[in-house]
């Protein structure tokens, strides 16, 4: 938890490094971002002990995620199976979907960047992309129905499992980041992709900083 | 298939072994080359089999090459005026000694009328000047590969009183741009076959100790989920479709399993930390075993089975740490280098292999356990997944050629290295398999 603590005050330190906005309300946020994630810090713990308490309630808890799981294969099945419907509904949806679509893809608003970067080895949010995590994360707050996937990816440099834990700590704490802005925890799914994934594949630096990074991606 | 061999090497035994052919072999084309052999021990001379100029040159190179690459025997170069000969007679064990090898192996090929193969070879000890071993086994001519491990097998058995490793198998992955293959080879990579094949990444394959099952990780719905096939380690052929074990809440990776295999260690990540867990596989009870806000990853058991070694970054770099199974004191184990992760055991508990970097490239290294010497034996950049032999005397990993993802080989010692290298796509995380007995 220390360490989690420490990496809070690292984040806002750069945060308030870079920011445009007045030092009080930097101030405030900082604040919040620090005690918030204590808070959620101490109940990741308290999950992990009841884990081990109760094995029927893990079982269960197994199988409603399996479930969710095939309900979720199921819900996109049928939305193919529905590629060509016209019906009302439907059409609206796609007015407010097209809507959702010209705010996020604006050319040159921080909307329509979609990935973060970072250092070799760490999960930190590096002060740069501190506009971007805020845009995103204002975005969620003011569009509700709207969800998002972050995924979290590695350079392929050292153990496979190791990045693998690395991407989803790096989506992880992207996440926690947009909930502290306003998100809904249950508008953003987690995944880790470790190094599987690279888009590029040089062996240069430059090749390996754009396979590490966060990519925040929406379905709407 | 070679019943009953191990009590009878020396003197002359003839095996009719009978096997099912192994068939669909996916993979071919493959190249193992020996890079380095500097200050190995025993020498040794192995002479093109009789009887047959090419598969007795193959036979003879697969032979040495395996007794190589366990970095404690020197090849003695081949005469091959001595092509011919199957048999040594009384006066000319001074030749050899002249050669300066001990160890001097002919052999003998025969054509049967069924279509088989029968292959002889005898071993010669030279300043003892006598045969130690005769042995003869009628095969399909395809199993040639296999006579060949199984003859080194047992000249290895016989000059260093260990256990040969050259008929287990490894596992690993081909990835190519469409799809994962999970395969099983021989020890030396070839005759892989597919037991598994996805369009999505497949990671940390790995054996049970009888080596019935093979734990892995992919992905389902994006997301990485422990899963477990059940094979038969003899043929090398999956027995049924993979099952997934949990799954957890958030990604689920990194399996590992116990000394008696009734319970696998794997790592669970969520809310921006990674935990250690344990699952019976008997009744699927699931509990933690380490509790800290960090990664904590890539567990797996120490040689007496009483405790987990796995990877942290508690202190912001990774270290490789260990605990007790039944929970408690964390002991940290590494503290050299940046970065050190991918710890396996010795079988013996002496050492480990892992992963080090120590500023230059990522490679492989042992960690004494008593004296805390970390040991570099590779000088790739990017080497990964670390496995060690039954025997502990050769560890194969993952690495690359020209950027392509090849197998490499390094002795315990780090006086041999080989490579292997399969036709197409990427071989990754290999996995030793146990010593099955016959």
């Amino acid at each position: 938890m220390k360490y989690k603590v420490i990496l809070v005050v690292v984040f806002s330190f750069l945060f308030v490094g870079c920011s445009n906005k007045t030092k009080t309300s930097a101030e405030i946020e900082q604040r919040e971002l620090f005690d918030q994630s204590n808070r959620s810090a101490f109940d990741a713990g308290q999950d992990a002990d009841q884990l081990g308490a109760n094995d029927e309630e893990l079982r269960a808890q197994q199988e409603e995620l399996r479930r969710e799981l095939e309900r979720e294969e199921q819900r996109l099945l049928e939305e193919q199976a529905r590629g060509q419907d016209n019906s009302e509904q439907i059409a609206r949806s796609e007015v407010d979907a097209a809507s959702i679509r010209d705010q996020l893809n604006e050319k040159g608003s921080l909307l329509a960047e979609r990935s973060i970067f970072y250092e070799f080895d760490s999960s930190i949010i590096r002060a740069e992309y501190r506009p971007i995590v805020e845009a995103h994360g204002k975005f969620l707050a003011t569009n509700p129905e709207v969800k998002v996937r972050l995924e979290g990816n590695c350079d392929d440099r050292g153990s496979r499992e190791y990045n693998l834990s690395l991407g989803q700590s790096r989506a992880d704490q992207l996440k926690e980041a947009l909930v502290l802005l306003g998100a809904n925890p249950a508008q953003i799914d987690v995944v880790s992709y470790g190094a599987e994934r690279p888009v590029s594949f040089g062996v240069d630096e430059a090749s390996r900083a754009k396979n590490r990074r966060s990519d925040i991606v929406y379905s709407y | 298939m070679f019943n009953s061999s191990r009590s009878l090497i020396s003197g002359f035994v003839l095996i009719f072994a009978c096997v099912a052919l192994s068939t669909n072999v996916v993979f071919s084309q493959v190249e193992v080359e020996i890079i380095a052999d500097e200050g190995a021990k025993i020498p040794i001379t192995i002479v093109p089999f009789d009887g047959d100029s090419d598969l007795g040159l193959k036979v003879a190179e697969i032979i040495t090459s395996d007794l190589l690459k366990t970095g404690i025997f020197a090849s003695r170069s081949v005469d091959f005026s001595w092509g011919g000969r199957s048999k040594l007679a009384p006066d000319e064990y001074g030749i050899w000694t002249d050669r300066g090898t001990q160890n001097l192996v002919l052999g003998q090929f025969e054509r049967g009328q069924d279509g088989r193969i029968e292959v002889s070879f005898r071993l010669y000890d030279i300043p003892g000047q006598q045969q130690t071993i005769g042995f003869k086994v009628k095969d399909d001519p395809r199993q040639l590969r296999q006579v060949a491990h199984y003859f080194a097998d047992l000249i290895y058995e016989k000059l260093t009183g260990e256990p040969g490793v050259f008929r287990t198998k490894l596992t690993y992955v081909v990835r190519s741009k469409e799809r994962s293959s999970l395969v099983i080879a021989d020890s030396d990579g070839h005759n892989a076959r597919e037991i598994f094949g996805t369009a999505e990444p497949i990671l940390s394959p790995r054996w049970s100790p009888n080596g019935k099952h093979i734990a892995f990780v992919s992905f389902m719905n994006r997301k990485a989920a422990v899963y477990v096939v059940s094979v038969d380690p003899k043929s090398g052929k999956a027995l049924g479709e993979p099952e997934i074990i949990g799954p957890y809440r958030g990604s689920n990776s990194a399996p590992a399993w116990s000394k008696d295999g009734k319970s696998l260690a794997l790592s669970v990540s969520q809310n921006g930390r990674s935990d250690i867990y344990l699952v019976s596989m008997v009744d699927r009870a699931f509990r933690p075993l380490t509790n800290h806000q960090s990664i904590n990853t890539e567990p797996t058991f120490s040689s007496d089975g009483e405790s987990v070694i796995f990877t942290s970054d508690r202190t912001g770099r990774p270290n490789i740490y260990s605990i007790p199974v039944s929970g408690g004191k964390e002991l940290r184990l590494t503290y050299s280098g940046r970065y050190n992760a991918s710890a396996k055991s010795s079988h013996d508990g002496d050492f480990l292999v892992l992963i080090h970097n120590d500023g230059a490239g990522f490679n492989v290294a042992t960690h004494d356990l008593k004296s805390g010497v970390t040991q570099i034996l590779t000088n790739g950049s990017l080497d990964q997944s670390p496995s060690i032999a039954p025997n502990g005397r050769i560890i194969v990993y993952a690495s690359e050629q020209s950027g392509r993802g090849i197998l490499r080989f390094v002795s315990k010692n780090g006086r041999s290295k080989a490579r292997y290298s399969g036709s197409f796509g990427e071989l990754r995380e290999p996995s030793w398999g146990p010593l099955i007995n016959d």
